[in-house]
């Protein structure tokens, strides 16, 4: 049984225009839970991370994040993009991108306000990070960027924290290192964390989720040989095809 | 030698000079303006979009020609349009946006030429918009061009974090309820207000130039939007008039030498980065 459901999506589909990447997806996630969503590319892991978000609208079913639409829920919801996806040229200092997790509670016009900077230090001491404040953004290795954008996601104060492929090109030891840290920040609060590497996760997570456009199982038992082979097997035959056509 | 005397001859007609005097304040207007906006469009990597805004005003001078309304208007009002729609369109179906910046850069520009063409007495004023004539800017002209960077100036003071913010990452911005689409059509609008002050200086041509590569060298060396600003706005003054002072001697077009001056210390700055490279990792 799943404790308060914070988030709770039933009957999903959800696509870009094309056809749908999610079919008739229903998950619940528990308060305080830590979630692991694994699947192969092109699965619809970021899709749905995109629709709890209420960044994509689904095209069927439900969402309710903290018993609300994902629109109105956002602002209690902490989220770190994939670092990759970065500019890592742009001329920020690591303590200017986690003051960017203030700007929906900091008044609109002008300047961040002090009480800004002690919560976006905090967030950094959190992530052992506080030593790098003035430290421009080019100058972090991947681990460093990818915990200044947890950083800035914890400066949002969030009660859910959702994470896209944090350990995508960091070496095992430093991704063990995030899990740590992942792992101590469930104790305030919920995390659902998307990867494609499944024999990693299990031993942190409290629950898998396996996505393949559908959700394929999700369970707090270790993964079989046999759910891996119908997450990872079959169903790829079938993306590839999708994509000949 | 014959370069500083060049130089002596253009300080004596400084003093002499009115229209001078109007040049260089102008230039110093104009880097500003450019120094304040070129960042935004260097990080975010707009400077293609900046080129389309660009043409798409020579569309608006012809047509404002062609029915005897002020040349400055028509140019304000196709920058300001052509921004908003090539932001609108690219937000909304970015797979587009390459091939709609290629449209409005090629039609506008035709527009203003057929325009032209059909305006009674064709005359030497165009070509102060395609290429630019800094010596022909008037007192009225130079109000303008401060009143314009002083909207941009407040505009940026009061919602700087919002404009970093959609430049960084549009999507987090959107997430902490940043209105991404305003602020970015905002930028976009004041990039477009900066051009249409810069067209003055150095041309419709060469207007992209002189909005990202003072930004661009100022990238190199500085490591935060704001310094970066300053730093623009300050080598955008060094070139307008060191560019405005080599014209004077020789009669070269001074809109095509400011630029070749910036396309010159941004190609020295670029040496002198990897140089300083090679010895960090040698």
């Amino acid at each position: 049984m799943i404790a308060r459901p914070v988030i709770e999506l039933t009957g999903i589909c959800a696509g870009y225009g094309g056809p749908s990447v999610l079919q008739d997806v229903t998950l619940g996630v528990g308060a305080g839970e830590f979630l692991g969503l694994v699947g192969p590319n092109g699965g619809g892991k970021s899709t749905l991370l995109k629709v709890i978000l209420g960044l994509l609208m689904p095209s069927r079913g439900r969402v309710r994040v903290l018993g609300a639409v994902p629109l109105r829920a956002r602002r209690q919801v902490g989220y770190v993009p994939q670092y990759a996806e970065f500019a890592r040229d742009f001329p920020i200092s690591v303590c200017g991108v986690v003051l960017m997790g203030r700007l929906g509670q900091s008044p609109p016009l002008f300047g961040y306000r002090r009480c800004d900077r002690t919560i976006a230090m905090r967030s950094l001491r959190e992530v052992g990070l506080v030593d790098l404040c003035e430290r421009p953004i080019g100058e972090l290795s991947g681990g460093q960027f990818q915990r200044v954008l947890i950083a800035r996601a914890l400066a949002t104060e969030p009660e859910i924290l959702l994470l896209d492929e944090p350990a995508a090109n960091l070496d095992p030891r430093a991704e063990r290192d995030l899990f740590g840290l992942l792992k101590s920040l469930n104790r305030r609060m919920t995390i659902l964390v998307v990867t494609h590497d499944i024999a990693f996760v299990s031993e942190y997570v409290t629950r898998v989720a396996c996505l393949n456009r559908e959700l394929v199982c999700h369970t707090t038992e270790p993964l079989t040989a046999e759910t891996i082979e119908r997450l990872y097997g079959h169903p790829i035959r079938f993306v590839q095809h999708e994509g000949h056509g | 030698m014959r370069g500083t005397v060049d130089v002596m001859e253009f300080l004596r007609a400084l003093m002499d000079f009115s229209f001078l005097q109007n040049a260089l304040l102008g230039g110093l207007l104009a880097s500003l303006g450019c120094g304040m906006i070129g960042p935004y469009v260097v990080v975010k990597r707009i400077s293609y979009l900046v080129g389309g805004i660009a043409h798409a005003v020579l569309g608006g001078v012809g047509v404002a020609y062609y029915f005897g309304w002020p040349p400055f208007g028509g140019a304000l009002v196709a920058a300001v349009l052509g921004a908003l729609l090539i932001g609108w369109v690219s937000l909304r179906w970015r797979q587009q946006e390459d091939m709609l910046i290629g449209a409005f850069w090629a039609g506008g520009m035709a527009v203003g030429i057929l325009f032209i063409s059909r305006a009674p007495g064709y005359n030497v004023d165009l070509m102060s918009y395609l290429f630019g004539n800094i010596l022909l800017i008037t007192r009225d002209d130079l109000l303008l061009m401060a009143g314009l960077d002083a909207v941009i100036f407040t505009l940026i003071m009061v919602f700087h974090r919002q404009f970093q913010a959609v430049c960084f990452d549009e999507q987090f911005a959107r997430l902490r309820g940043v209105g991404v689409t305003q602020f970015y059509l905002l930028l976009l609008c004041m990039v477009a207000l900066t051009l249409v002050l810069l067209i003055q200086v150095v041309g419709l041509i060469l207007v992209i130039a002189l909005v990202s590569l003072p930004a661009a060298v100022a990238g190199q060396w500085v490591r935060s939007l704001g310094a970066m600003m300053l730093l623009a706005t300050v080598l955008g003054a060094i070139v307008t008039l060191s560019g405005l002072g080599l014209s004077y001697g020789p009669d070269l077009p001074s809109g095509a030498t400011i630029v070749l001056v910036s396309a010159l210390v941004y190609f020295l700055s670029t040496l002198m980065m990897g140089i300083r490279k090679r010895r960090v990792q040698g």
